[in-house]
């Protein structure tokens, strides 16, 4: 991989969970819903099972918002469920403290992984990472970079 | 395009027929030069393809014809559903008031005075101006787009019912009932 040796980060989050995200928790009860703060356009194409946002999209999920240029949503057969999503453009991801960039964010319903793509970065407070590749999972708050990682990690700050 | 055939004439049901029955009636101060009016209940516009099969159905309680433009009065349209996958496409829309117009084997309908619209896919619309070309909905003034656990506000939208497809601009709202 170009003299690149791929290296990956495993940060298992060990802090109590934030505000935000202990009302992620209470919500998770209750039907999740995608809230469209802005779109200019959005095309749901029954045939192809999927909403495509278009133009300064903003939507929020929980804790979770995402800005970015376009995103389509891709539905299951009974469009009663997000099999994923995918973010591209100018993509900025903030999930309570944690905020990540890239071009191209990733959603993988069955895993609950977000990988960021191109020149992704993710910060929490002071800490920091960039790689060629972040993965970033909902359910276990876990990260993981590969390929040219770099950053930096304040000992006792959590990210 | 699919070879269709239009079958545009006002179809009029039996108890208004034009030319008879109380329902119909002419001005009755007849200046020379105005233009005609014809006046009728119960009226049916639709369109079939080539094989005989409805293609929509546009009814109006009230219609009132001047100048090749028919004004109409409690409007249904109905988008019949296809069969198999097809079944997502149909849709029914009512509205208060609206105008129908043919031209060019392009039929336009006008639905106005707030119209709610329910489609096969399980979405609903509603807003206060849409127009039917006989195969599209273009919605202006603002849309309302819902179904259970949704609702999206659009300034306008783009209904394609054959194809299962709705494209809004300047959109807020939420979609629910999806877990994500």
């Amino acid at each position: 991989m170009n003299g690149l040796v791929a290296f990956s980060l495993f940060f298992l989050l060990q802090a109590p969970p934030s505000p935000s995200l202990a009302r992620a928790a209470v919500k998770d009860t209750e039907p999740p819903r995608i809230e469209i703060r802005h779109a200019q356009t959005v095309d749901y194409d029954g045939q192809a099972r999927l909403i495509r946002l278009d133009g300064a999209v903003h939507v929020v999920r929980l804790t979770m918002s995402i800005k970015a240029d376009h995103v389509v949503i891709h539905l299951t057969d009974d469009e009663k469920r997000v099999q994923s999503a995918v973010a591209t453009g100018h993509v900025d991801l903030v999930d309570g403290e944690r905020r990540g960039r890239a071009d191209r964010a990733e959603f993988i319903e069955a895993s609950q992984d977000i990988i960021l793509t191109g020149n992704p970065k993710l910060r929490n407070g002071p800490n920091e990472m960039a790689a060629d590749s972040i993965v970033y999972n909902l359910n276990a708050r876990t990260m993981r970079a590969s390929g040219r990682v770099r950053g930096i990690l304040v000992p006792g700050a959590t990210f | 395009m699919p070879q269709r055939f239009f079958e545009f004439g006002l179809v009029i049901f039996a108890l208004a027929v034009l030319g008879c029955g109380s329902d119909f009636f002419t001005d009755p101060v007849p200046p020379a030069p105005a233009p005609a009016v014809t006046r009728a209940r119960e009226a049916v516009f639709e369109e079939r393809d080539d094989t005989g099969m409805v293609q929509w159905v546009l009814r109006a309680a009230k219609v009132e014809q001047e100048s090749g433009i028919v004004r109409c009065d409690s409007i249904h349209l109905v988008v019949p559903p296809g069969s198999g996958r097809d079944n997502l496409r149909g849709l029914t829309a009512f509205a208060a008031e609206g105008t129908y117009a043919h031209a060019a084997d392009t039929p336009e309908a006008t639905l106005e005075k707030g119209y709610e619209m329910t489609m096969q896919n399980g979405w609903s619309a509603v807003g206060d101006f849409a127009r039917w070309n006989g195969s599209s909905i273009v919605t202006r003034d603002s849309v309302t787009l819902s179904r259970p656990g949704s609702r999206i506000y659009g300034r306008d939208a783009v209904i394609h019912p054959s194809r299962n497809r709705i494209i809004l601009h300047d959109v807020t709202g939420s979609i629910g009932d999806l877990t994500l």
